[in-house]
Parts: C-alpha cells; sequence; structure tokens
C-alpha cells in the first residue's frame, strides 16, 4: 500500500481537471467529482496510515533536474509525520467538500469553487507526500495559489478582491526567504533530500553561523505561510473567501504548512539554538498578540482567524522550545476543532443569510442544535477543557515551555491559555445564547453540513487520546529513529493550571456575556486607548502601508518621471529630429526613401569605419 | 537526417515568403495559409534538430561550410552550425513566430506584406542562432532590423512612426557597434594568431583568443575594450538599463504578433549573442567584469519592476516586466556558474513563451476593449472568463509560480549566484537577495494589474464582450502548454542545454 501513497493527491489532481475542462456542463454536480476524488484519497490516507503504524519508512525518487554535478530528484515518501498529516488532511478536505455542496449550491460557479477545491487538496496532499525541500516548496507555492484562487473566488467583490492580493503578496515575502534558504541549503550540503540534508549537517557540511541563516531563511517561509508575526496580516483578511474554505485552507491545513516545514527541518532548526530562540518568541509573540486582538473583534470569522493565528504562534511555540511532538501534536488536534469551529460559524453565517457580526446575533442555541453543540464541543476543545483534545495538546505545550523556554515565555503562553478561552466563550455565549436579533427565524442546515459538524465533533473529542500521559502513543510514532531531542512531559500540577486557566477564562466571558454580572465595558470602558489600538490591529496594515507600499509606489513614479524625462531624454532628441526631417522628406517621396536612407547612413558608417580600422593596418 | 538541415531550415521562411510575393495581394486566405504551412513546417524541421542533436557530445553539431567571399585578406563563410545553446534558440523562434502568425489572422490590412516581413524576419532569427562566422552573424542580425521596423511601422499604433525610428535608431547603433567590434576582433585575431589565421569564424576566433601565438598584442585592455564593445551592442538588443528605452514604446505601439515576436524571440539575440560570442570568446572578460554584469542585471530587475508598478498601459507594464526578468540573464551569466548559466539560457527559452503569452492576452483583451489602460478595465472574468484566465495563467507564469518554466530559470539562476566563486563575483549574496526582492516586486506589479482588469466589479461597457474565438486557443494553449511543460519536467530542456554549458564551464576553467 506504501507504495501506492502516490495515488493520493492524483485523484483530486484528476478531479481538478475533470472540472477544469467540463465543469461548466457538470454545473452542480461538480460537487460529487470532487467527493468522490477526497472519498478515495481519504480511504488510501487511511490504509497507509494503517500500513505506516509499526511498518517502515518507503520513499520513491526520480532524477528531475541536473546542474553540474548535483541533481534534484523529485519522488514521494510515507514517514511517521507525513502519514498523520496526509490523513488530517484528506480527512479535513473530505468533511469540507461535502459541507459545501450545501453552503455553494446557490452560486452559479459551483464547479469553478470546486475545481479550485480539488487544486489545492492536490497541492496540500503533494506537500505533505514531498520527499525533498524544493518539492516542498513546489507545492507549498501550488497551495498558495489556490489559496490565492479561494480567496478571490468572489473576484467581482473588491474585498475579496484586495484580500486575494494582499495574501499572495505577503506569503510571497516568507516563500523568498524559504526559496533562499533552501539554495543556501543546496549549495551546503549539495542536496534537498530530508534525509541526506540531516548527515550531511551532522558531518559537518554547514557553519554554525551557515545554518542559522538558513535555518531563519526557512522559518521565514514559515511565518509566511503560518501567518506568524509580523506576516500574519494576511489572514484576517483572507476571511473574505468563502466560510468552506477558510476552514479548510485557513485554519486546519494551509496555514499548518509552516509549522509542519518546522518539523519537517527539525534538525536543522535543532542545530541552532539561535533560531530555535527566534522560532520560540515569534510564536509567543504571534499567540500573544492574536490573541488580544480576537478579544476585541466583533466578526465571527474573524475571531477564529485571529484564533488560528495565535494557536499557531502556540505551535511555533512549542517547537522552538524543543518540544516537537507537542507542537505537531497541537497541529493535529487543532486541524480538527477548528475546522469544526469554522464549519460551524459557516452553518451560522448560511442560516443568518451571510452575516457575520456577533453583535447582531444570539439565542441560536435553541434555534440550531446540532450546530450548537457541535460548535460547543470545538469551544471546549480549544479552551482546553478536559478531556478534548485541545486540552492533551495544550499540556504539552505548557510542559515544553516550562521545560524549554524559561518561566517567561511560560507566562506568556499561560496568559494566551486565559484569553484563548475567554474570547471563544465569548463568542459561544453572543452567537448561542440570548435573545435572537433578526427577522429570518434560522434553522438548523442540511444533512450535507451537518455530517461533517458532527464527524469533526467526534475528532474534536477523541483526537486527543492518541498522545496523553498514560500513553503517549503518538510520540513514540513520531521520535522513532528521529534524534528531535528529550521530549518534556506534563505533570499533574500543568494540568490543574490548565484547567483553571480555561476555567478562569471561560467563568469571566460567563459573568460578561451570559449572566452580565460584570458589566461588558468593565475593561474597555478603564483602558478606552488600548482597546482601541486592539480594535485597530495595532495599526500594524496602516504601518505597514506607510513604511512599505507607499514608499515603493512612490519610487516608482520617480523613476518613471527620471526614465522619460533623463535617460530617454537625449534620445528623444535625436529622434523627433530625425522624424522631423522624415516629415520633410516624405512630402517629396514615399515614406519609405527616409528609411532606406537611415539605413544606409548607418551602412555607410559601418564602412568608413571598415575603412578606417583597414588603414590602421595596412596603410 | 535530412543534409544540411539547418540551412533548410533557415532559409524555408524565406521561401516562403518568395512563394507569398507571386500570389495576387486579394487572396488573403491563400496567404495566411501559406504563412501557416510554411511556419509549421518550420517548426518540424526545428523539432527535428531538437531530436536529432547528440545530446552525449560537445562543440557544434550539423556544421556546413562554404567558403563565400575572398578578398584575399578578407575571407567570409558560410559557416553554421548548432550546440545546446542554439537549438532551442531554434525551437523558440520557430514555435514562437508560428503562433504569432496564428494570433494574427484578424489583420485585415496588407496581409501579404505583413506575412512577407514576418518569414524575412524568422529566416534572419534562423540565422542568427546558427551563424559561426561573425559576418555571417551580423548579416543575420541586421536581416531582422528591417523587416520589424516596417511592422512596427505600418501596422503599429498611434505613435507608430516614432516608435518605429526609436527602434531602427537604437538597432542601428547596436548593429554599428557590433559590425566595427566584429572587424576589430578579425583584425586583432589575425595580428594575435601571429598572421596565420585571417577568419571570421567564432569557434577559431576562440580558440586565437584562448591561445594566441602572439600574446602580447591582446592586451588587458584590448580585450576588454572588445569586451565592453560588444556588451553594449548586445545590451541594447536584451535591453539592458540605460539603453532600454526604445523597448517599451516599441513593444506598445507594435501589433500584437509583432510585440510576440519582438519580446519572445528578436530581443533574446542579445542574451544569446552575450553568451555565444561574449563568453564564447571573452570568457576570462565575463569573469573580469562580473560585477558589473551582475550590477546591471540586478538595476534591470529592480528597476523594470519598480517602474512596471506605476505603468497604467497594460502593455508597456509587461514591457517593464520584460525588462526586469531579462535581468535574470544577466545574474547568471554573472554567476559564471553551470546552474546559473543553464538558469540564463533557460530563462531565454522561457521568458519567450512567457513573455508571448502575456502580450497575446493583453492584445486580445485590449482589441475587446478599445483600451490598454487599466483604470479604465476591471470585472473582466465576468464577459471573458476564459481569456481571463489565461491572463491570470500567464501572470502566474511570470511571477515564478512552480510547475510553470519562470521558476526553474529563477531557481538555477539563484542557485548559480549563491554558488558563485568569491574570486569572480564578491558579494554574490547582495545580488542574491536584491534579485528576491525583485521576484516579490513581479508578484506585487503583476497581481495590482490582475486586480484591476480581470478582477472587481464587472463594467457595464464590457457585458457583452466576446470570449476567445477558437483560433485564439492556439497561441494560448500552445504558449501555456509549453511553459507548463519545461516547467514540470525541465530536463527536457536542460538535457539539450547542459551539454554546452559544460564545454563553456571548461574552456573557463582552462
Amino acid at each position: 500500500m506504501l507504495q501506492n501513497a502516490w495515488l493520493i493527491p492524483v485523484f483530486p489532481l484528476i478531479a481538478f481537471i475533470i472540472l477544469l475542462l467540463f465543469g461548466r456542463f457538470l454545473k452542480d454536480k461538480s460537487s460529487y467529482v470532487g467527493i468522490a476524488a477526497l472519498a478515495l484519497s481519504f480511504i488510501f490516507s487511511l490504509l497507509v496510515l494503517m500500513e505506516r503504524i509499526g511498518g517502515e519508512t518507503y520513499g520513491f525518487t526520480v532524477n528531475w533536474l541536473t546542474t553540474g554535478d548535483r541533481t534534484i530528484s523529485a519522488g514521494y515518501e510515507v514517514t511517521a509525520l507525513n502519514v498523520m498529516m496526509l490523513f488530517v488532511v484528506a480527512a479535513v478536505s473530505l468533511l469540507v467538500h461535502i459541507f459545501s455542496r450545501e453552503y455553494m449550491h446557490e452560486d452559479n460557479r459551483i464547479h469553478v469553487f470546486y475545481s479550485y477545491l480539488a487544486l489545492f487538496s492536490f497541492s496540500m496532499l503533494g506537500l505533505v507526500l514531498s520527499p525533498n525541500l524544493l518539492q516542498l516548496f513546489i507545492f507549498w507555492e501550488l497551495v498558495g495559489l489556490s489559496s490565492f484562487l479561494l480567496v478571490g473566488f468572489w473576484y467581482f467583490k473588491p474585498e475579496a478582491a484586495a484580500a486575494a492580493k494582499k495574501a499572495f503578496l505577503v506569503t510571497r515575502i516568507g516563500d523568498v526567504g524559504l526559496l533562499i534558504g533552501l539554495i543556501l541549503l543546496f549549495n551546503a550540503t549539495g542536496s534537498l533530500e530530508y534525509s541526506a540534508v540531516f548527515s550531511a549537517i551532522e558531518a559537518g557540511a554547514a557553519t554554525n553561523t551557515m545554518l542559522t541563516v538558513i535555518a531563519v531563511l526557512i522559518f521565514l517561509g514559515a511565518v509566511g505561510k503560518s501567518a506568524q508575526f509580523p506576516l500574519h496580516v494576511w489572514l484576517p483578511d483572507a476571511m473574505e473567501g468563502p466560510t468552506p474554505v477558510s476552514a479548510l485552507i485557513h485554519a486546519a491545513t494551509m496555514v499548518a504548512a509552516g509549522v509542519y516545514l518546522v518539523g519537517v527541518m527539525y534538525p536543522v532548526f535543532l542545530a541552532s539554538s539561535t533560531a530555535m530562540l527566534i522560532v520560540a518568541w515569534v510564536g509567543a509573540i504571534t499567540a500573544f498578540i492574536a490573541a488580544t486582538i480576537a478579544l476585541v473583534n466583533t466578526d465571527i470569522k474573524r475571531i477564529l482567524a485571529y484564533s488560528t493565528i495565535s494557536q499557531l504562534g502556540f505551535m511555533m511555540l512549542a517547537l522552538g522550545t524543543g518540544g516537537y511532538v507537542a507542537g505537531l501534536f497541537h497541529l493535529m488536534t487543532h486541524a480538527f476543532f477548528k475546522a469544526l469551529l469554522f464549519l460551524g460559524a459557516g452553518s451560522v453565517i448560511f442560516a443568518l443569510h451571510h452575516r457575520q457580526d456577533i453583535r447582531n446575533m444570539g439565542g441560536l442555541w435553541n434555534r440550531m442544535k446540532i450546530t450548537s453543540v457541535t460548535f460547543l464541543i470545538g469551544t471546549l476543545a480549544i479552551a482546553g477543557a478536559p478531556p478534548l483534545a485541545g486540552f492533551w495538546s495544550k499540556e504539552v505545550i505548557l510542559a515544553a515551555v516550562l521545560e524549554g523556554g524559561g518561566i517567561v515565555l511560560f507566562l506568556i503562553a499561560a496568559v494566551t491559555a486565559f484569553m484563548t478561552a475567554f474570547y471563544m466563550f465569548r463568542l459561544f455565549f453572543r452567537v448561542f445564547t440570548g435573545e435572537f436579533k433578526g427577522e429570518h427565524e434560522p434553522v438548523e442546515n442540511k444533512k450535507f453540513m451537518t455530517v461533517p459538524l458532527v464527524a469533526l465533533a467526534v475528532f474534536a473529542v477523541v483526537a486527543g487520546f492518541v498522545n496523553t500521559p498514560f500513553a503517549a502513543g503518538l510520540e513514540g510514532f513520531l521520535t522513532e529513529g528521529l534524534n528531535v531531542g528529550e521530549q518534556a512531559h506534563g505533570t499533574i500540577w500543568l494540568a490543574g493550571l490548565s484547567v483553571l486557566l480555561a476555567a478562569g477564562g471561560f467563568g469571566l466571558a460567563w459573568a460578561m456575556y451570559y449572566k452580565g454580572t460584570v458589566a461588558q465595558d468593565f475593561f474597555t470602558s478603564k483602558a478606552p486607548g488600548v482597546h482601541k489600538l486592539l480594535l485597530n490591529k495595532y495599526y500594524l496594515d496602516e504601518i505597514y502601508q506607510a513604511a512599505f507600499a507607499r514608499p515603493t509606489v512612490a519610487a516608482g513614479k520617480f523613476l518613471a518621471e527620471v526614465d522619460r524625462r533623463v535617460i530617454d531624454g537625449i534620445v528623444l532628441v535625436a529622434a523627433r529630429s530625425v522624424e522631423r526631417s522624415g516629415q520633410v522628406i516624405r512630402k517629396q517621396h514615399n515614406g519609405q526613401l527616409q528609411t532606406y536612407g537611415l539605413v544606409t547612413i548607418i551602412g555607410g558608417l559601418a564602412v568608413i569605419a571598415l575603412a578606417f580600422v583597414l588603414r590602421g593596418y595596412f596603410g | 537526417m535530412i543534409p544540411n538541415i539547418l540551412s533548410w531550415l533557415v532559409f524555408l521562411p524565406l521561401a516562403g515568403a518568395l512563394l507569398i510575393l507571386a500570389i495576387p495581394k486579394e487572396n488573403k486566405n491563400v496567404i495566411r495559409s501559406l504563412a501557416a504551412v510554411t511556419v509549421l513546417a518550420a517548426v518540424l524541421l526545428s523539432i527535428l534538430v531538437w531530436i536529432s542533436f547528440d545530446r552525449t557530445v560537445s562543440g557544434m553539431q550539423f556544421q556546413q561550410l562554404i567558403p563565400w567571399i575572398d578578398l584575399g585578406f578578407v575571407q567570409i563563410n558560410y559557416e553554421i552550425g548548432v550546440d545546446g545553446l542554439s537549438v532551442p534558440m531554434l525551437a523558440l523562434s520557430s514555435i514562437v513566430t508560428a503562433l504569432a502568425v496564428f494570433a494574427s489572422f484578424n489583420i485585415q490590412e496588407r496581409v501579404k506584406e505583413f506575412y512577407i516581413f514576418i518569414l524575412i524576419l524568422l529566416t534572419g532569427l534562423f540565422g542568427v542562432f546558427v551563424a559561426l562566422d561573425l559576418f555571417l552573424f551580423f548579416l543575420f542580425f541586421e536581416l531582422t532590423l528591417i523587416p520589424m521596423f516596417f511592422i512596427i511601422g505600418i501596422w503599429g499604433g498611434k505613435q507608430k512612426t516614432f516608435a518605429s525610428f526609436k527602434y531602427l535608431i537604437y538597432t542601428g547603433i547596436s548593429g554599428a557597434i557590433l559590425i566595427m567590434s566584429f572587424i576589430a576582433i578579425y583584425f586583432i585575431g589575425m595580428q594575435a594568431s601571429g598572421w596565420t589565421h585571417s577568419t571570421f569564424s567564432i569557434p577559431a576566433l576562440a580558440e586565437i583568443y584562448a591561445n594566441p601565438a602572439a600574446p602580447e598584442v591582446l592586451t588587458s585592455g584590448i580585450r576588454g575594450a572588445l569586451f565592453l564593445a560588444l556588451f553594449i551592442a548586445f545590451a541594447i538588443k536584451i535591453p539592458v538599463f540605460p539603453f532600454h528605452t526604445w523597448q517599451p514604446i516599441a513593444y506598445a505601439e507594435a501589433p500584437t504578433a509583432a510585440t510576440m515576436i519582438l519580446s519572445g524571440v528578436l530581443l533574446k539575440m542579445g542574451g544569446y549573442g552575450l553568451i555565444r560570442i561574449g563568453i564564447g570568446v571573452f570568457p576570462d572578460q565575463v569573469a573580469r567584469f562580473a560585477t558589473l554584469i551582475a550590477i546591471l542585471g540586478v538595476i534591470n530587475i529592480i528597476y523594470g519592476a519598480v517602474l512596471a508598478l506605476v505603468q497604467n498601459d497594460l502593455k508597456r507594464l509587461v514591457a517593464f516586466a520584460s525588462i526586469s526578468h531579462m535581468g535574470i540573464v544577466l545574474l547568471g551569466i554573472a554567476s559564471f556558474t553551470a546552474a546559473g548559466i543553464q538558469g540564463a539560457i533557460f530563462q531565454l527559452v522561457s521568458h519567450g513563451f512567457i513573455t508571448a503569452l502575456l502580450f497575446f492576452m493583453v492584445g486580445a483583451l485590449a482589441e475587446r476593449t478599445n483600451t490598454r489602460n487599466i483604470s479604465e478595465l476591471g470585472g473582466l472574468s465576468k464577459s471573458v472568463p476564459v481569456l481571463a484566465g489565461f491572463t491570470l495563467a500567464a501572470v502566474m507564469a511570470a511571477i515564478g509560480l512552480p510547475g510553470l518554466s519562470g521558476f526553474v530559470s529563477e531557481l538555477l539562476t539563484l542557485i548559480g549566484v549563491f554558488g558563485a566563486p568569491a574570486d569572480i563575483l564578491p558579494a554574490a549574496a547582495v545580488f542574491g537577495v536584491l534579485a528576491g526582492l525583485g521576484i516579490i516586486l513581479t508578484a506585487a506589479y503583476l497581481l495590482w494589474a490582475v486586480k484591476r482588469t480581470t478582477f472587481g466589479p464587472m463594467q457595464e461597457k464590457y457585458s457583452t464582450l466576446k470570449d476567445a474565438r477558437p483560433i485564439e486557443y492556439i497561441p494560448m494553449v500552445g504558449l501555456l502548454g509549453l511553459s507548463l511543460l519545461i516547467g514540470v519536467y525541465p530536463t527536457i530542456l536542460t538535457d539539450v542545454i547542459n551539454v554546452t554549458v559544460t564545454d563553456i564551464l571548461s574552456r573557463i576553467g582552462g
């Protein structure tokens, strides 16, 4: 079975090609093509996963490009880490494909939507199967393309068009870093195959400084893709895409690719303590500031987007402090509960006819039972309520940070965990409890939407059990044969603290947004400046506009003037005079004469030059 | 295998042109068909050359040498042949020209002359890419000048006269510098050979300049001056900053088919000449001026990109993009490594397909909307989804999206730049990072353009536009397909290039 793993991304590729060519005729039947392809991918990845557990790593490569005496190969491999990813990506992808059938059925470009979705699934699965960094980069860019296409799916909305461009451009900054990083790695080690790279580094193929530079550049790619500070600004805007897209690409899978990248290249990061420190701090800062913005935002999707950024920061923080398993474990659990929350939000938005402001929501608990219950499960899972998935993964992260990162990073992580529980329950209470606001009475959505919610809710409950302090199965699986250092484990008091933080966040949200015992402007009235700062997302978009975008355009306008007046000026004068003399001649003869004249002049000059040179030698 | 296949290839388009000359100009469809058949035959022949090319042998293949002009002290030979550098250029020329012929079936005025000029142009292009004699090279080089001048001047846009003259003056100067340097190379070569050789043959001159019998003739100053003269002549063609100002207006004013050929193939003569004659005869001087070439390359990349960012005319935007992308070629050459030179050659081919496609798309959109001004466009995805889709694909190719060919050239060039020997290109990393900045800027201006043209709310005046005609699929699918082919499976191209790159590097090393 392992040797058939390459088929997993091929199914959605075939679906993409079919939909690209014949989607127009299939119309809304297109969804079945996509769902069928992803069902096959899911079954295959399940089979591959089962065979790989207790099995061996399998790889296959062919030569792709030869330069000088070095070759770059292409192929696929099945490792412990990537079978886990394959399963997560295929599962979430399949569920989102199913969900979208109902969510998008009124859109007359549904076939285009499904073709893009299939392109994304192909690219993401291909990324995961890649046996070398360049192939990963190739698919990395293709998921970026699919993200661009899907964010901009409603291209006629100016916000969507702008968001798509911004997403592509901001991640592109990170991607160029990654590209340069992999080129330096290639030049240092002579290969881009993961295993060959790691053994070359162990053999001392690169200096410490070089390794730090390479690791930081690779991390830059992860910062862009996984929306880490300071390149996180594209992700909230990407919420302009259809909500199933936000669930699949901008929560569960693509944005986690940066975390996966750091995981895959972990030996390179471990070789540089500076790089590890940078990863940890970028992760911590991201987790913290994104959580603070989520506290005050009022758009259901944007709150979830900032939550995603914050959780991705958590994963980076874990990886940067030596928690290899912790970071990747959280990647997996987060994929399920965040996809659940986003699809739940999609269900709400769909029922409310595309309203997204939580201030205009409320009272959905009795009106949309399945959505409400599954959303509550997702909320509990992300808040870290035991024994749901998020509890287990968050606890090992806290353990790793405390052991490998020290007290400051630990405090940041703890405060962030508290804020997470708070903003998620704030969201939950405002949407599902209280009075319903609006005219049209919402009803629960059809099965195509509720079944994926239930399936994801099951994952959000059970996914954590693969790695508990009682049976650390995932840890053994992921670290077997890998040198990723000693992994930290949770203690009972850490588990207690973790529960306390979640309960505290819940309690405060409950008091403010359910019971009303604490006024909703209790904090904002005391620190209006901070509130404004958070509402404006730390003014980062404005700062980037002023610091980069506008100066570049100004430079362009200035250089365009220089180009026209100075560089072109001299020639302009010459050309105009020729043209004028040409017009004089044209009055007497036909227009072609001037051409011949000019060519003759140039030819004549050449002959004169020839004679001159000849004289020099033979005179 | 056809004997003298290269000569057949070179003169086939000319024969087609002569045939068309005999046909009355009213028979437009006969003329069009004849032109199409001729270019398709040329495509087949050039692919035959590609297939029959022996990828394991270094040096020239399919050589042909006929003594031609003998003035006693001046001998000019009809000497032609191909290596791994010229074979892809032949295929590029024939394919882009063929697709341009299909793209120009909508031209109604003076059809006969148009295709005669296009076919003469193709003979000139083929000639340049197979000539191994400097004088022959120059003749073909000049042969491409005249038809393009007429094409811009007759079938061009509003400022066609001005644009065509600017083109003529610039390329005329380029040609004049070129012939003077060639003559100087010839005589100095004669002297350096100890008066034993009198030749315009590039391989022979390379040998003489590498191992002169009279080394005292070839002082460092003379070598440097000769190389720089050559460099300027080719730099105008590429074009390299600050010799680029003929290009945006020429591209903007030329009809679509001509812009495709001009940007896709014609300016590749500059890059080709720089590698063939510049590196071929003066490898030591390329090493000497590597930093200068790299600086100019980076200026091209950044300057072109920053100017593209503020263009309102789509065609001018693509023209500046082209300047930017040609910087990659210079950078690859300056890196002086296998990967870099591979990247430069790969870029010549890849950019040929991509830029031709971009210009075709711009032409197709402008023909329907009657404007090329970005500020007047918007929402075209709604009325012309197929054209908008191909436009986006072309843009992605130009941005360097992996899977399409632009990425491979950028990758190879950057591998070369970051691996450049420190004694030849100090501070190579700085050039590499600046090139990376260029990659980001490229995404910025192209996505900005897409956002403003095909994305956004549909405008009422564009609601009735007709989407792609069947014949337009030929250039669109053809060019995109080729970019995809060498992007997904680059070995199909590097396989041909590699033996020559190794050859060049061995000469550099020796």
